[in-house]
């Protein structure tokens, strides 16, 4: 008979209790490794993958994409998303989501290595304290996430090359970038939002000069050929530039104050003209090369600009005038106006200041600034041989007294020399110089000796002469093409093409070797 | 030996499959349900020899495209190459990663071939009537039945390659048209020696006992 | 038709040569071997019905989890993926492999399952004195079932791949792999502990009129 006693639970249970061990532990951890679940409505999912696409912050992954799907109105994707344990933190109001895919924008490509690692989601903290676990978005990555610093608004009329991204210089180093920019309301300027990041945003100052700085800037003026570039990423996409003058001692700007964005470094610094005065200048000769803005000076320093050419023909004489219109600021010759005493106004003394100006032969004249653009300007100088004139104040525009330019001035020198050798009396030098001339025949023979030494002299001349012309060689080949700079230019883009041939051959061993890609070059087998 | 070496069938009697209880037919009938455990009970395996036969047929065809199309496509960036299973073997070796080749190797290729040529040399000797070598033989067919099951290692390797490397566009691998014919050759040849009675081996000479014994 | 039973339990044929034979009374863990095929026809487990429930609850709650966590992962420049055994299976079926993958979900997650489930209801079905006859129905097919369940070939499978793909990408080996390791073994060891004949001898007969007292079994003989 068996004896079917039953025996104590034997060993073999042992097994199925630490299988509802392992069991129970595996669910557990897994409910514990899970943190708050976020949904994130977007345009497009593409490039997104359902278990695998992570959402980075700073570049820590912290959650990863588990769903994606279309809205009910099928316009939108959701995107379900299982956050790591303790972001709860997080995902509150202001947080920002965005999808990181290779895109180029104004300033640069940005996302290259998603090409590689696959497109992921990048994200910024917001500031509340108010839990949010559903979220739109945004369309492009925000330009500046996560760094301090502060926003500063630019006016300017024209947006240039301008754009989002645009670097800004603080002398020659990038410091921040444009954010954004909008059309004002009056469709006169434009308003451009630009970031610049700490340490640097203190150097912005109410004194501070904003200015484009886009490309090369190449101005020809009267003062000559001025270059001027901040760095090679700016001559490629345009960039903003700031200094503030020195001396100035003020405060830091307060985040979104706004500044004016001038065209060049120049315009930034030109002294504003506090008190402009309208003149006026009569020129009897051609004004070609003067053009609106171009500097008048006084001894080299611009005290004004030229703010109007025109011609003028006097009907009943024929006449042809150009007056120019100047707006000077005689503040800037240096005569410091202090305050004036009672009784006496400005005006009077200005008007003293000039009309003394003008006994002692101040006059304006037409000077060519630079042989190289044919630019002209107005130069005001002391001329004491200038027939005297005065300054009539009941004119408007007032009228400065002008003498003619040096053009003019080399015209009337050359007519009286040609009507000084008209009255020579050529005949009886003619005959005089037959005289000499038998005389000079007999020199000759003794002249011929002292010839031979001359021409010992000459060749001695010659061979200065051509290391003159080398060392002209020289010099000309600093200026042409082939000099030092465009030698380096043409190095630079040898370098360039070297450096795309290697990539192509790169490519080409790829397309042959693709699994070079993961596995290095054949013979590393691991 | 006092009573003469016997079969079963000899006696009459069929053996179920399913739970071992011996019982005898009804008066004519070659099939029968048994009492036991209701399953279908008959002498020998169904039509043993002709369904083995068309298993090992299908299974000898399916081998050809098995291993002449490639069972896996990788796509790298900008190119994509296919495997077969061949060329699987050979790509795994390596100074240290040895082992796994000829694991592939054994796996896909000398097993599958080596069931469909023991099962046929079974069923040509049992035809003949043979009556030599029934231990070798028999022992042949436990190893057959043993081993066929891990054919299917490949199957299971290219599945979870495929289904693991998905990282478009760095490398992505699909499994190719190779693989569902290597999966029937598996699958035929595991059907063909379920199929084969291994009976058959000794009913010749149990029929030869009986008849000298 | 009912085929007629004999009136000996003990006789039995070998199911390799038919060899008619008595099975001798066999003490726990002794096995009766063919005279003629040397083919093992029974061997006696101790303790069988506890042992087989025990490990059939451990094979299940196992089984659960290794298809439910992820079972690899690989990680290559940055870039993540993991998949279960069913991800796997899934990956076929995209790749417009239709029948290879119902052979893999067959192989690696059907048959399993339904080899530790049959198991565990006709472990515990058996528990009773005459276990009833859809025991004996479930016990049927559980023949078949087990020589399509393919865990272990898969391990091996899974194994192979891993190491293919640890040349160039970073594989992490998910709670799944291991839990599917033990489930290799568990299985192997439920199928072992499991005693047939404890079922039939008590089962409830198809038709329990042709019962005799034969099905009093081996194992009382043994017994005594």
């Amino acid at each position: 008979m068996v004896s079917k006693r039953k025996t104590r639970p034997s060993l073999v249970w042992v097994i199925p209790i630490i299988a509802a061990m392992v069991g129970a532990w595996v669910a557990v951890a897994r409910i514990l490794s899970a943190g708050p679940e976020i949904r994130i409505t977007m345009e497009s999912a593409s490039g997104l993958d359902a278990g695998t696409t992570k959402i980075n912050y700073r570049g820590v992954a912290v959650g990863t994409v588990s769903k994606i799907r279309l809205s009910e109105d099928h316009h939108h994707v959701i995107v379900t998303a299982q956050m790591a344990p303790r972001t709860e933190g997080f995902l509150v109001e202001g947080t920002q989501f965005w999808i990181v895919r290779p895109r180029i924008s104004g300033a640069n490509v940005t996302g290259l290595g998603t090409l590689i690692s696959g497109a992921f989601i990048g994200m910024e903290i917001g500031d509340s304290k108010v839990p949010k676990r559903y979220f739109v978005a945004l369309e492009t990555p925000p330009v500046v996430n996560g760094q301090i610093g502060r926003f500063f608004v630019l006016k300017t009329p024209d947006l240039g090359s301008l754009d989002a991204g645009t670097p800004v210089f603080f002398r020659h180093l990038q410091v921040g970038q444009v954010a954004s920019y909008k059309l004002d309301a009056d469709g006169q300027s434009f308003s451009l939002r630009v970031f610049v990041k700490a340490p640097y945003d203190r150097f912005v100052t109410s004194n501070t000069r904003f200015w484009q700085s886009s490309g090369i800037n190449l101005q020809l003026t009267a003062a000559g050929l001025n270059v001027e570039t901040q760095s090679l990423l700016s001559i490629l996409i345009g960039g903003v530039a700031f200094e503030t003058p020195p001396g100035s001692t003020l405060p830091p700007s307060a985040a979104n104050d706004v500044f004016t964005l001038f065209a060049n470094r120049t315009d930034a610094f030109a002294p504003a003209a506090r008190n402009p005065q309208t003149y006026e200048l009569i020129f009897n000769e051609s004004v070609r090369g003067l053009e609106v803005g171009a500097p008048v000076e006084f001894r080299g320093i611009q005290i004004g600009e030229v703010a109007d050419v025109r011609a003028q023909i006097d009907l009943q004489t024929f006449k042809f005038s150009v007056p120019v219109t100047i707006r000077l600021d005689p503040e800037r010759l240096g005569v410091n106006l202090l305050k004036p005493r009672p009784g006496i106004s400005l005006v009077s003394i200005r008007r003293r200041l000039i009309d003394s100006l003008v006994a002692h032969g101040v006059r304006a004249q037409l000077q060519t600034g630079s042989l190289l653009t044919g630019s002209t300007f107005v130069e005001l100088d002391v001329f004491p041989d200038a027939p005297p004139a005065k300054v009539d104040w009941s004119q408007n525009p007032v009228r400065l007294p002008t003498v003619p330019g040096q053009l003019e001035a080399t015209e009337k020198s050359v007519n009286r020399i040609i009507k000084k050798i008209d009255r020579m009396p050529l005949e009886q030098i003619g005959n005089e110089l037959q005289k000499t001339l038998t005389d000079l025949d007999r020199t000759v023979v003794t002249a011929r000796g002292t010839l031979e030494t001359a021409q010992g002299t000459l060749t001695t001349a010659k061979g200065t002469l051509e290391s003159a012309h080398s060392t002209l060689d020289n010099a000309n080949s600093v200026v042409e093409p082939g000099s030092v700079q465009t030698q380096e230019l043409d190095h630079a883009l040898h370098e360039i093409t070297r450096a795309a041939r290697s990539v192509r051959v790169l490519a080409d061993y790829l397309e042959r070797h693709p699994e070079a890609l993961i596995r290095g070059k054949t013979g590393e087998a691991k | 030996m006092s009573e003469p070496v016997l079969t079963a069938m000899q006696r009459g009697l069929q053996s179920c499959g399913a739970c071992g209880l011996l019982s005898s037919p009804a008066r004519g009938e070659g099939i029968g349900r048994c009492p036991r455990c209701d399953e279908v009970v008959a002498f020998r395996k169904r039509d043993s020899i002709s369904r083995t036969w068309a298993y090992l047929i299908a299974a000898a065809v399916c081998y050809v495209p098995a291993n002449l199309l490639p069972v896996l496509r990788t796509t790298t960036v900008g190119s994509s190459w296919s495997d077969t299973i061949l060329q699987g073997v050979v790509l795994l070796w390596s100074p240290t990663g040895w082992p796994l080749s000829i694991i592939v190797l054994v796996a896909s290729i000398i097993i599958p071939s080596a069931k469909i040529l023991s099962l046929a040399y079974l069923l040509v000797t049992v035809q003949r009537g043979s009556i030599r070598n029934n231990d070798q033989r028999l022992r042949l067919y436990r190893a057959v039945e043993f081993i066929g099951r891990w054919s299917m290692v490949d199957v299971f390797v290219d599945t979870f390659t495929a289904a693991l490397v998905q990282l478009q566009p760095l490398m992505s691998v699909e499994p190719g048209p190779g693989l569902v014919f290597f999966a029937a050759v598996v699958v035929l040849t595991m059907l063909a020696a379920d199929s084969f009675d291994p009976r058959l081996i000794w009913d010749a000479a149990s029929s030869n006992e009986v008849r000298y014994g | 038709m009912y085929n007629q039973p004999v009136a000996d339990a003990t006789l039995i044929a070998c199911p390799h040569c038919d060899l008619l034979q008595h099975l001798p009374g066999l003490a726990s863990g002794a096995s009766a071997r063919c005279p003629r095929c040397d083919e093992e026809l029974y061997r006696r487990r101790a303790d069988p019905l506890n042992r087989t429930l025990a490990l059939s609850i451990a094979a299940a709650i196992l089984y659960i989890v290794a298809n439910t966590v992820p079972m690899l992962g690989l990680t290559l420049v940055g870039r993540d993926a993991s998949t279960t055994v069913m991800g796997g299976a899934q990956e076929l079926w995209q790749d417009g492999q239709a029948p290879v993958a119902l052979l893999v979900v067959f192989t690696a997650v059907l048959a399993p399952a339904l080899q530790v489930g049959f198991m565990l209801a006709v472990a515990l079905g058996a528990r009773r004195e005459r276990p009833p006859t859809w025991v004996a129905t479930l016990l049927r097919y559980h023949r078949l079932i087990r020589t399509w369940s393919m865990v272990e070939v898969m391990m091996l499978g899974v194994l192979v791949a891993l190491t293919k793909i640890a040349d160039y990408a970073t594989v992490i080996p998910g709670p799944a792999l291991f839990v599917l390791g033990a489930l290799v073994f568990l299985l192997a060891a439920m199928q072992v502990s499991f005693d047939p004949r404890e079922v039939w001898d008590r089962v409830e007969w198809a038709q329990p009129a042709m019962r005799g007292d034969a099905a009093a079994g081996v194992k009382s003989e043994a017994a005594r």
